[in-house]
This record gives C-alpha cells, structure tokens and sequence, in this order.
C-alpha cells in the first residue's frame, strides 16, 4: 500500500433543518491511498453522498455544516482552507461525478465549452491548445468524431456518453482524487459495466486514487480496493474487498451481502433488511442497527459501539464481535 | 432556426390583423361619434352631411375595407375631433411615452433582476427578506399612490426633482420610478423563483466541483438558465407599461400616448382609436416577437427543434 492521500478523521457533518439537527455524518473516519480505490457503501441516506461533499466543501449552505473532525488532504487539512482555496482544489486536486448524467449537465452549454471550464480555470492554455485538450479528453472516454461533438449540445446525447463527458469534465485537470457517486445507478446494465472498465482504465493512467459511492457490491468486488460499509451517519465496517467479502463481521454488513440475489440459487423472493434505517434527527441509545439486527443482544441497545481493528486493516463496531 | 423565425413573423402578422379588425368593431360598439360632434341645435341635414363627410354613411363593410385598405398604405384617417391626421397626432406623442416607457423597464429589471438574484443567492437572508417586503409593497401599492408619494416627497419636500411636466434628465425620474414600481416588483419574485429553482440543479453542483468561480456559476450558468421565464415576464411587461401608463401619464402631466388614447376612446373618435391601438400593438407584438427568436439563441432545444 502506497502513501496516504486523503484522511478523514471523525467527521461530524450536520444538517441544521427546519425540523432539527440531522446527523448526517457522525464521527467518520476513513483513509484513502495513492492509487487506491475505496468503496463506500450503504443504503441510500445513510450519508455518503454528504461525506463526499464535506470532502469538497460543497455542502448545501447554510443548512449543512461541519462541525467536528479533519480532513487531511496531501498532508493539508482542508477545513482550514479558505473558499477561495478550495477552489483551486476543486476540479484540479478532487474531482467527482455526480449520480445522474441526464442532470449533471448544462443543458445551455455545449460539451465543448463544459469540458473547457475548469481547463481554463485551473491551467494557462491558449486557444488551440485548449481546443486540442478537450478533444484529448473526448478520446480518452471514447466519444466517437470528436471534433464534430465538440459543438454539440447534451440533449443530443445519450446517458451513457453524457456520464462519459461528465467523466471528461471530471478528469480534466488530471484530480489525484476522483469521488465517483453512484456513477452508474443511472445508466442501464450494459453501459454499466463499460463506464466502470473505462473508469478503472483512466485510474490507471492517471495514477489517480477513487472512493466509489454505490450500494451495489458486484461494482465494490470489481472496482475497489477496500470498503467501508456505512450505516446511519457512521461506518460500521472496513476491510479489504477480498477480508470483507469472505468474512463479513457486522451483521448489517452480512445482511447487504445476504440481499444480493444469486445466480446459483433458485430464489422465489428476493431477501430483504427488515425495518427502516433509524432517524437521524432522533436516534435511540445504544447501536443504531440494534433495531433491524438479527443478532442483537440487550447490550446493543444501551451501549453504543466504537471502531475497533479485529485483525490487520479489518475494523469493525459491533459489541457482539469485540 | 430560419423556419421558427420564419413562423413567428407570420404569425406576428396575423396577430397585428387580427388586433387591429377586433379594434375596429369595438369601436363601433361604443357607440356614434356624432351624437359627441354635433351640437344640440344641428338639423337633420347637417347630421347627413356630417355623416357624408365623415365617411360613417356607407355601410360598415365598405368602412372595413377602406380603413384595411388605408392601413397598408400608412394612411390611419383624419382624426374625428382633432381634424389632423391620426399618424402625426401619433408621432407627436409617441417619443414621450416610449422615452417613458424605457426609462420604467430599465429602472424595473435592473433592480428586479439585481435583488431577485441576490435574494435567491441567500434565501432567508438579510437580502432576502428586504427583497420580500419590497416586493409585496411593490404589487399592492396602486400606481396613483406611489406617484403622490413621490411627488410630496420628492419633489415638495426635498424639491429634488420637478413635481411634473417633460423635459430633461430630472423630469424622468419620479414617472419612471412611479410606472416601474409594479413591474419591478413581479420581476423580482419571478428572478427570485426562477433563479432558486436553478441554483438547485445538479449541473450547478457541477460548476462548483469544477471550480468555477461563484461570478461564473451565477452569472453564467444559473442566470442563463433561468432567462427564459424572466423573458417571458419582461415581454409581458412591456405591454404593460406601454397600455398601462395612462395613471402615471395623469399625475406627472406628461403628454404621451396613454392619455392621447383615453381621450379619443372618450370622445368616440374612431380612426384615432385604432391607429393608436395599431401602433402599439405593432410596437408589442414585434418585441414578443424579438424575445420568442432570443429564445432560440438562448436554448438549443428551441433552436434544434
């Protein structure tokens, strides 16, 4: 394993709403090496979405705020960082891709003009370089005639290849860090699978470390290195992909892995996580899964657990384990 | 492109046919202008001659058709009470109210469009709140009222500027504030809305992932996307303004188009009527029509359509 790139350490983000403070994101922690990919998983709501965009300070102002917890980026904290300096990191330094390609972009802009922005913004190119940049991108996610899709508009584009130039977007600027969310739960089956070999190919070439939003484990087995399973505003479970898959310790994490269907098995209905995640404006003592857990025990419901390492790189918060 | 620009110019026409033979006889049901012309003591025989004169003798149809036929040669008829031809009756009022008129949309987007996106920016902030209360006294504060606030004042008080009358810069303030005051105000809360709706999208999400400078994403994103429907409202507005400054034209004395038309609806004077009907229909009907072919630069899924 290489260098740390990117450490988060028990970070609180909160939404100040209407209703009351939801606890988004409640003492994460996470690391995330050179090169590497981690996969974040969870179902939806469960905060990865908002983890991420505490990662790039995007979160919905004024409502979502960080109030607790580092994020060391290449050694820096980015939460002392001024806006203005965030910006330089944004696009440049972290990059993401958003979940829907049919709403991610402009639908005023061409493609052209969207890939050449954060170009423009972060790097000095002149204008035929700029141009030959762009076209290099449009290769580089395998956009056909380049230079004629230059001057199109989104809505003549299909979703698979709006995802691609989101990527182009994304990539521009060569990112040390790609934050893909759900990159693909928008695009049918087949495009799938090709968006993520050409997701796994740029990392490659760029040398570029990814954190994988999704909730579907065939993506975290075929893309990921490590993963961390998240439930209610906290990680439950983190290992290697191989450690996590062949030896699942959290029972919410077993339960994820027990609802994918399986192709050798003749399966009347599909298996299901009963209950419903917890409030997170309003969350009981003790675990947060104890109410959904097949394996609670009266512990669970007055104690709350901590992240501890069971064995090498294999961190998991669950009384009943520890 | 060229076939939607095509289309509307053609139906720009139609609309200005349509207006101006709907004017026509509406006119017509208001009423017979002689009863206003002739004094009480006339004859018969003066009534006929009048009427000959005047062309009301011939039945309704041949008037029609004279009056289409004038108007595709530019020739609106003499006025009924003024005895001048209507166009230069037209011509000497239109500047003042188009003068008027400009000054009121300017002084209406600029600020409406500056506070709506300003509002929009911080929903629930310093901004926001003063745009709010602005904008409700904006539309339930009748136009008569404003403009006596104004004047008192402004031009009583502080004697900043004149209470009335045209004439230079100063002239122009009160009665443009006085006739945007109401359009500033739906123009706020339109940009407002529309701007919120904007900045809530993803690809604006996008534009901050990139990097992009706040001046950038508002600017140049959020606003172009959230053009159309202030377009929409701005069009409308001119509408407005141009029919509408009747109230304002009254209180500030100010010799435009607005109290030409009043006066000749009252005294049944029908060419006047619908030569000033015509113009300012054309005047409306070709800024709609300029704004419908901005759409299509703004919006490439009008313009590929």
């Amino acid at each position: 394993m290489g260098k740390k790139l990117l450490e988060v350490r028990d970070l609180k983000t909160h939404l100040f709403t209407r209703r009351g403070v939801i606890k988004a994101v409640d003492g994460v922690s996470f690391s995330v090496d050179k090169n590497e990919t981690l996969g974040l998983v969870g179902e939806s709501g469960c905060g990865k979405t908002i983890t991420c965009l505490s990662i790039l300070k995007l979160l919905p102002n004024p409502v979502g705020q960080i109030v607790g917890g580092k994020i060391i980026f290449d050694n820096v904290d980015l939460l002392s960082k001024s806006e203005k300096e965030m910006r330089k990191i944004r696009g440049r330094r972290i990059s993401m891709i958003l979940q829907d390609p049919m709403t991610s972009l402009d639908p005023l802009f061409t493609i052209g003009e969207q890939i050449a922005e954060p170009i423009r913004s972060h790097q000095n190119l002149e204008r035929t370089n700029l141009r030959k940049k762009i076209i290099e991108m449009l290769k580089l996610v395998k956009i056909s005639a380049p230079e004629a899709r230059i001057k199109e508009y989104p809505f003549q584009m299909s979703g698979g290849m709006r995802q691609r130039i989101v990527g182009a977007i994304a990539l521009s600027c060569q990112p040390d860090l790609l934050i893909a969310d759900e990159p693909t739960t928008a695009l049918d089956v087949t495009i799938q699978a090709q968006f993520m070999r050409l997701l796994k190919e740029i990392q490659q070439e760029f040398n570029m470390a990814m954190i994988m939003i999704t909730h579907d484990f065939g993506i975290v087995a075929k893309v990921c290195d490590r993963v961390a399973v998240m439930y209610s505003g906290k990680i439950v479970e983190s290992a290697g992909v191989r450690d996590l898959f062949n030896h699942p310790l959290h029972p919410y994490t077993k339960a994820l892995m027990g609802a994918l269907p399986k192709m050798e098995e003749d399966m009347e209905k599909l298996t299901t996580i009963d209950g419903q995640p917890p409030d997170l404006g309003h969350l009981p003592p003790g675990c947060n899964f104890a109410a959904r857990c097949p394996e609670v025990k009266e512990i669970c419901r007055c104690d709350s657990p901590i992240l501890s390492e069971i064995n090498d790189g294999h961190v998991v918060s669950c009384l009943r384990v520890q | 492109m060229q076939r939607y620009i095509l289309k509307r110019i053609f139906l720009a026409f139609v609309t200005i046919y349509l207006v101006t033979t709907l004017v026509f006889f509406l006119a017509r049901i208001t009423g017979d202008p002689m009863d206003l012309i002739m004094s009480a003591e006339s004859t018969q025989k003066d009534w006929d001659m009048m009427r000959h004169q005047l062309g009301l003798d011939k039945p309704i149809y041949l008037q029609y058709t004279d009056f289409i036929a004038g108007v595709f040669i530019g020739n609106f008829g003499n006025s009924l009470r003024w005895d001048k031809p209507c166009l230069s009756l037209i011509l000497v009022h239109l500047p003042a109210t188009l003068q008027l008129t400009i000054c009121a949309l300017l002084f209406s987007w600029v600020f409406g469009i500056s506070i709506g996106t300003l509002s929009a920016m911080r929903p629930n902030g310093l901004m926001d709140r003063f745009g709010k209360i602005f904008a409700m006294l904006g539309q339930s504060m009748p136009i008569f009222w404003v403009g006596i606030l104004l004047i008192l004042t402004f031009a009583v008080r502080w004697q900043i500027f004149p209470t009335s009358g045209r004439g230079g810069l100063l002239n122009l303030v009160l009665p443009s504030i006085t006739l945007g005051w109401y359009t500033m105000a739906s123009m706020t809360r339109m940009t407002r809305s529309s701007m919120l709706d904007v900045l809530d999208m993803e690809f604006i999400k996008m534009t901050r992932i990139k990097g992009l400078s706040e001046v950038l994403v508002i600017c140049k994103h959020a606003f172009k996307n959230a053009m159309i429907p202030i377009l929409t409202l701005g069009s409308l507005q001119v509408g407005i303004l141009l029919g509408g400054s009747v109230i304002t034209e009254t209180i500030f004395s100010w010799p435009g188009m607005g109290r030409l038309m009043v006066q000749s609806v009252f005294s049944r004077d029908f060419p006047l009527i619908q030569a000033c009907v015509i113009i300012t229909s054309t005047i409306f009907i070709t800024i709609n029509l300029l704004v419908d072919i901005t759409y299509g630069y703004i919006d490439p899924r009008i313009r590929y359509q």
